[in-house]
């Protein structure tokens, strides 16, 4: 009951003297001040204080607030390091290292901070994806979900860093340590991004999962291909400068640029390999036309005439090497590299038209076509066609990027005799 | 909140003290309605209250002109006012003098009941508050009409925080007096 007469206390505010009082006083007191210091100027010890009062308030941050502040930074700061000691999704913990990322590269007043901390969050995130991948505790959809997730993240680390690499390199000028320094961390983001690619690898096979394959494969690329233009400015940096005085030694550089060439050679490799792997699995799928077959021929023939193409550009890129000739090798490294991912896309294409075959036929993959034994699929399919097989038509046939015939139209008909001297793919069983 | 209107206060009286008659202008805008206040719930007459207002002002125009320093205008001017309402009653003769600042008795209590859960009249309140105890009144009109901080109070009245939430916890059980049952 008190209470609620003390608030209605509230109304006595408007208890005031007249206006007619109140502007009477304040002229009085205008004119009494006005009166009393006609002539005085302002001493610098007026100034001084009023200087300091205003901008003391500005400058010195409150106790209150500086308290606050450094106690939420603590709580952030900790929590950070609990999350990167290797805490995985979908832990709850995770959501705070995003905040504080952003927070740090708020604070990386420099493009050289910038790189830093995206290659700081670039490691602790090929660490984390590998962990998810090796995890047998989440389910697949869940692990798809988080592995792209970081992935994204990781390519972005990456990225980030080539683009604060490109806005360091234009602000250098003629100093010699700051062009050093440059070189120095041109050649830390390659060798990331190296690393980065060889844990995304890992990643694919230990994972197994067809939803991870696109973004691993595109943040792969992307990676790649910074990392290369990377290398470049490093290569521009070192160009004209004395060996004793560089920040960075011309055989620094050649080893990097010698372990591109090694992970360029292992991956048009792989994707002939893969080429082959899938060239057959389609040979030997039954539902294809003529056509289909024809274009799949010219895909086959495209990645071997490219794949040949990029390993002589690998072999011109190791002599240049040879020769010191850096520019030249990371340049033929590059076009090697251009001309990997154009024949890459023409398997992904063969290999997306197999599995759209696979799932019209209502066999929906989870684990991921790299690791899926196409041939073991169509093999039912394959026998049931044999038994009923009387095609008359002509079928092609297909020619792998290895060099192995395919004759289709003999697969169906057992007893048929060929004069062709490779009439089926060795690798059908 | 506080602390920047402080902060505000203090750059004024620096430019006050400087001869900046607008500054000064500026704090009397601010505080004039708040020390009339205070002066008329003790002096309980309006020309007397507006007279000790100006009083005020000019007083505190005499210490910062002389280069003195104020750390807390707020409480600063409350203190001022606060004196001159001391030096106003012992002016006069003492019988006058509210219980407060006499040795010793007590007030009447005029017979005022109210529902407190009712819209109560602005007169009806002031009859409420002139029959506290000047000491209790002087609080309360700090505490939940001026909304000020028991610290700020303390500082005012010149007692410990302590002794501050006393009076106001002893207030509000005489104020029960007043309601109706």
């Amino acid at each position: 009951m008190s209470e609620q007469l003390l608030k209605q206390f509230k109304k006595l505010e408007r208890v005031s003297p007249s206006q007619e009082w109140a502007e009477t006083t304040r002229n009085f007191l205008y004119q009494k001040i006005e009166r009393e210091t006609i002539g005085i100027q302002p001493t610098w010890q007026y100034n001084f204080r009023l200087f300091f009062v205003v901008w003391s308030r500005r400058i010195i941050p409150s106790p209150v607030k500086m308290v606050s502040v450094f106690t939420i930074l603590a709580v952030m700061f900790g929590t950070n390091l609990v999350v990167e000691a290797g805490v995985i999704p979908p832990s709850k913990m995770i959501g705070v290292e995003r905040p504080i990322e952003k927070v740090r590269l708020f604070f990386a007043f420099t493009p050289k901070s910038e790189i830093k901390v995206n290659l700081h969050y670039s490691d602790i995130r090929q660490r984390r994806v590998l962990n998810i991948a090796s995890d047998d505790n989440i389910s697949p959809e869940e692990k798809t979900r988080h592995i792209n997730k970081v992935v994204k993240y990781l390519e972005g680390n990456v990225l980030g860093a080539a683009n604060s690499l490109a806005i360091a390199k234009e602000d250098l000028g003629d100093n010699k340590q700051k062009q050093g320094e440059v070189a120095k961390l041109a050649i830390e983001i390659t060798k990331n991004g190296q690393e980065a690619v060889k844990s995304l690898e890992q990643v694919k096979e230990s994972a197994n999962l067809a939803g991870v394959d696109k973004t691993v494969a595109e943040a792969q690329s992307d990676i790649e291909e910074s990392g290369v233009s990377s290398l470049e400015v490093a290569v521009n940096q070192i160009k004209g400068q004395q060996e004793e005085n560089a920040a960075v030694s011309s055989e620094q550089v050649k080893e990097v640029i010698s372990q591109l060439i090694k992970s360029q050679s292992e991956k048009i490799e792989k994707l002939d390999a893969k080429a082959d792997q899938v060239g057959v699995a389609e040979a030997l799928n039954t539902d294809n036309s003529v056509k289909q077959i024809k274009d799949l021929n010219k895909d086959l023939v495209d990645v071997a005439e490219k794949s040949v193409q990029a390993k002589v550009i690998l072999d011109e890129a190791k002599t240049s090497l040879a020769k010191d000739n850096l520019t030249e090798a990371l340049d033929k490294v590059k076009q090697s590299t251009q001309i990997t991912k154009q024949s890459k896309a023409v398997v992904t294409k063969i290999e997306d038209i197999s599995l759209k075959k696979l799932q019209g036929n209502a066999v929906v993959p989870t684990t991921s076509t790299s690791t899926i034994n196409l041939n073991n699929l169509f093999k039912d399919k394959i026998k049931d066609k044999v038994k009923q097989s009387t095609t008359t038509e002509t079928t092609p046939e297909v020619i792998l990027p290895n060099g192995a015939r395919i004759n289709p139209s003999l697969i169906y008909d057992q007893n048929s005799t060929s004069t062709h001297e490779e009439p089926l793919c060795l690798d059908c069983e | 909140m506080q602390e920047s209107s402080d902060h505000q206060d203090k750059v004024l009286l620096i430019k006050a003290g400087q001869g900046d008659a607008n500054s000064f202008g500026a704090l009397f805008d601010k505080y004039y309605a708040k020390i009339y206040r205070f002066i008329f719930f003790k002096v309980s007459s309006k020309e007397t209250a507006e007279d000790l207002t100006s009083q005020t002002f000019l007083k505190c125009w005499e210490h910062i002109s002389q280069g003195n320093k104020v750390d807390k205008f707020q409480p600063w001017l409350y203190r001022i006012s606060r004196n001159l309402i001391v030096d106003y009653f012992r002016s006069r003769e003492k019988e006058e003098l509210p219980l407060i600042y006499q040795e010793s008795g007590e007030n009447e209590i005029e017979d005022v009941k109210v529902d407190p859960g009712q819209n109560l009249s602005r007169e009806e309140l002031e009859k409420i508050i002139f029959n506290l105890k000047s000491e209790a009144r002087e609080i309360i009109l700090l505490r939940y009409i001026e909304d000020l901080s028991i610290q700020e109070i303390s500082k005012i009245v010149d007692k410990s925080a302590v002794n501050v939430r006393v009076i106001i916890h002893r207030s509000i059980k005489e104020l029960q007096q007043f309601i109706k049952e």
